[in-house]
C-alpha cells in the first residue's frame, strides 16, 4: 500500500539558512541571472545568448525494498534572441541520459534511455523597467510551449520503459510565467514563477508543474569596484528553487506514486565577464514532500556557460 | 537685462528659432559623455558597447560601470547624430539620462541669446546656464540666457573672434534646435 506524502527536512536547510543570514550582512555585489532558471536571461535588441548547461541529478533514497537508484544527466542548450530590447525568444533543446537501477526477484536490473527530450519555446516580454544609476528593476512575462519532441514510447529488452525513464511526455504543454529582477551595484535579486499545464498523450497526463526561484547574488571579487572601466566579477549565489508537481493521471485515474513538492537550496559560484558567464551550483533538497513511494533526490549538480554574440 | 525680463528661457529664445526646421544634431564634438542608467552587470554592458560602436561617427566607446558613465570618442571630421546615440542606448536596453558634450566653435550674441556655432559643420547650439534655465519670462522683455560667470568669456571671444570650447549638458526639445547647459567655457588656444 503506498504511503502517504512524506515530509523530509534535511540538515542542509539549517546550514544554508545560517549561511544566507551571513551573506545578507556582507557588502557589495553584482551579477547576472539565476543559475537554475533560464527565464531571467535578458538580451538587447539583436543579441544572441547561448547557454550550455549540464545537470546531474541523483535520486537514491528509496522507501521500498527495491533499492532504486535513478540518475539523470541532462544537457539543455538554450538559445536566446532579442527581437527588440524588450522582447526575446528562448529556445531550449535538452539532451538527456536517464538510468534506473532496481532490484527485482533478487536480480539487479538496469534500464536506461538517452536522446533529445522535449524542446521548449518561450516568448519573454518586458512589461516594466525602471533604471537608476547603477541599478535596474525589471518585470517580464513569459509564455510558450513544451513540444513533444522527446520519445515517449521507448522500450528495451524488458519491454516498454517506465514513464519516468522516457525522454519526453508525448504531449503539447503550455507554459506561462513571470520573472522579476532587481540588480544594482550593491546586490541582485531574481524571482521567477512558471506554471506548466501538462496535457494528455497516450492516455497519460503528467501533473501540472509550478516552479519558483528566488536567487540572491553578491560580489566577492573585486572587493572594491574600481572607479573607472569594466571588470570581471566573482559572485556567490544562493537560490531557493521549488518544484511542485500535481499527481499524474493514467487512464482517467490518479497515480498515487506521483507528484509532490521539492524545495532545493542551491549555493553556487558565478564568474561574470563582458563576453561570458560561467556558473556552478549544487542543489540540495531541503524539503521533499513526495506522494507515495517515489525515490527522493539526493543532489543536483549544475554547471553552465553563457556566451554572447 | 539682468534681473529683468526673466522668462521661460527655453521657450522664449527657442521661439526665435522656431522657423528653423528640426534637424539632426551634427557638430564638431571633441568629447561625449553619456550618463546611462541601468548599467549593472558586465555581461549586460557589452550590448551598450556594441550598439554605440556601430553608430556612424563613433570611433570608440569606454564604459565606466561604477560611475554609470560611457565615454564616446567621435571620429574626427565626421558628423555625430545624437538621435542615433539615443536610439543605440535604447536598443541596448538602458535609459539615457544625460549627454555631456565638449564642443569647439565660434560664439555670437543674437537677439539676446548666446549661440555656439560648431567648427565642424556649422551646427548651432543655444547656450544657457543653470541659473537662467529656470527663469520665467515676462512679456516684452528680452530673454537672458547666460549669467556673469560665463558672460565675460563669451563677450571676449565674440569680440576677438576667438573660438571657444564649451562643455555642457544637452537639452533637446522635439522639433527644435538643441541647447547646451554650460558647465565650462575655455577660450581656444591659437
Amino acid at each position: 500500500m503506498p504511503r502517504e506524502a512524506r515530509l523530509h527536512v534535511t540538515p542542509p536547510l539549517i546550514g544554508l539558512v545560517v549561511i544566507s543570514l551571513v551573506l545578507l550582512g556582507a557588502p557589495i555585489p553584482i551579477g547576472a541571472v539565476a543559475i537554475n532558471s533560464d527565464v531571467g536571461l535578458t538580451p538587447y535588441k539583436g543579441q544572441v545568448i547561448i547557454r550550455s548547461q549540464i545537470r546531474y541529478t541523483s535520486k537514491r533514497d528509496d522507501p521500498t525494498d527495491q533499492d532504486r537508484n535513478n540518475w539523470i544527466l541532462a544537457m539543455p542548450q538554450t538559445l536566446v534572441y532579442g527581437f527588440t530590447e524588450s522582447f526575446a525568444g528562448i529556445l531550449t533543446i535538452p539532451y538527456l541520459h536517464k538510468e534506473l537501477r532496481s532490484t527485482s526477484g533478487g536480480e539487479r536490473i538496469v534500464r536506461q534511455d538517452a536522446g533529445i527530450g522535449d524542446i521548449s519555446v518561450l516568448a519573454k516580454g518586458r512589461v516594466y523597467t525602471r533604471d537608476f544609476p547603477g541599478a535596474t528593476s525589471r518585470l517580464s512575462l513569459l509564455g510558450g510551449l513544451e513540444l513533444p519532441t522527446g520519445e515517449s514510447g521507448d522500450a528495451d529488452a524488458r519491454g516498454k520503459l517506465p514513464r519516468t525513464l522516457q525522454l519526453g511526455s508525448g504531449s503539447w504543454d503550455p507554459i506561462v510565467g513571470a520573472t522579476y529582477t532587481w540588480q544594482s551595484l550593491d546586490d541582485e535579486w531574481d524571482v521567477s514563477l512558471t506554471y506548466q499545464v501538462n496535457t494528455t498523450a497516450n492516455k497519460l497526463e503528467f501533473g501540472d508543474v509550478v516552479q519558483h526561484t528566488v536567487a540572491y547574488q553578491k560580489r566577492v571579487l573585486p572587493w572594491r569596484l574600481p572607479e573607472r572601466g569594466e571588470y570581471t566579477l566573482l559572485n556567490i549565489v544562493l537560490e531557493a528553487n521549488g518544484v511542485w508537481a500535481q499527481k499524474n493521471t493514467s487512464h482517467g485515474s490518479r497515480v498515487d506514486n506521483s507528484g509532490g513538492y521539492t524545495l532545493f537550496l542551491s549555493p553556487g559560484l558565478q564568474v561574470a565577464s563582458k563576453y561570458a558567464v560561467a556558473e556552478l551550483s549544487v542543489q540540495l533538497p531541503a524539503l521533499q514532500v513526495l506522494n507515495g513511494n517515489q525515490v527522493e533526490t539526493d543532489v543536483v549538480v549544475v554547471g553552465s556557460v553563457r556566451v554572447t554574440f | 537685462m539682468k534681473g529683468k525680463g526673466q522668462g521661460v528661457m527655453a521657450l522664449a529664445v527657442v521661439l526665435w528659432w522656431a522657423a528653423a526646421p528640426a534637424q539632426p544634431l551634427y557638430a564638431e564634438i571633441q568629447q561625449m559623455e553619456l550618463a546611462v542608467d541601468g548599467l549593472s552587470c558586465p555581461f549586460c554592458s557589452l550590448g551598450l558597447e556594441k550598439k554605440l560602436t556601430r553608430v556612424e561617427g563613433v570611433a570608440a566607446v569606454t564604459i565606466h560601470m561604477k560611475q554609470g558613465l560611457t565615454d564616446v570618442q567621435p571620429k574626427p571630421d565626421q558628423p555625430l547624430n545624437l538621435a542615433d546615440i539615443r536610439r543605440a542606448v535604447k536598443e541596448a536596453g538602458f535609459t539615457l539620462r544625460d549627454i555631456r558634450l565638449t564642443v569647439n566653435g565660434a560664439v555670437a550674441h543674437e537677439d539676446g541669446a548666446w549661440v555656439l556655432e560648431s567648427s565642424g559643420d556649422g551646427t548651432r547650439f543655444l547656450l544657457f546656464d543653470a541659473e537662467h534655465a529656470q527663469t520665467e519670462r515676462s512679456s516684452g522683455a528680452a530673454p537672458i540666457s547666460v549669467g556673469n560667470e560665463f558672460l565675460r568669456t563669451l563677450e571676449d571671444a565674440a569680440q576677438r573672434g576667438t573660438h571657444v570650447v564649451v562643455t555642457g549638458r544637452v537639452h533637446e526639445h522635439a522639433g527644435l534646435p538643441a541647447g547646451l547647459l554650460i558647465e565650462r567655457i575655455e577660450l581656444q588656444q591659437p
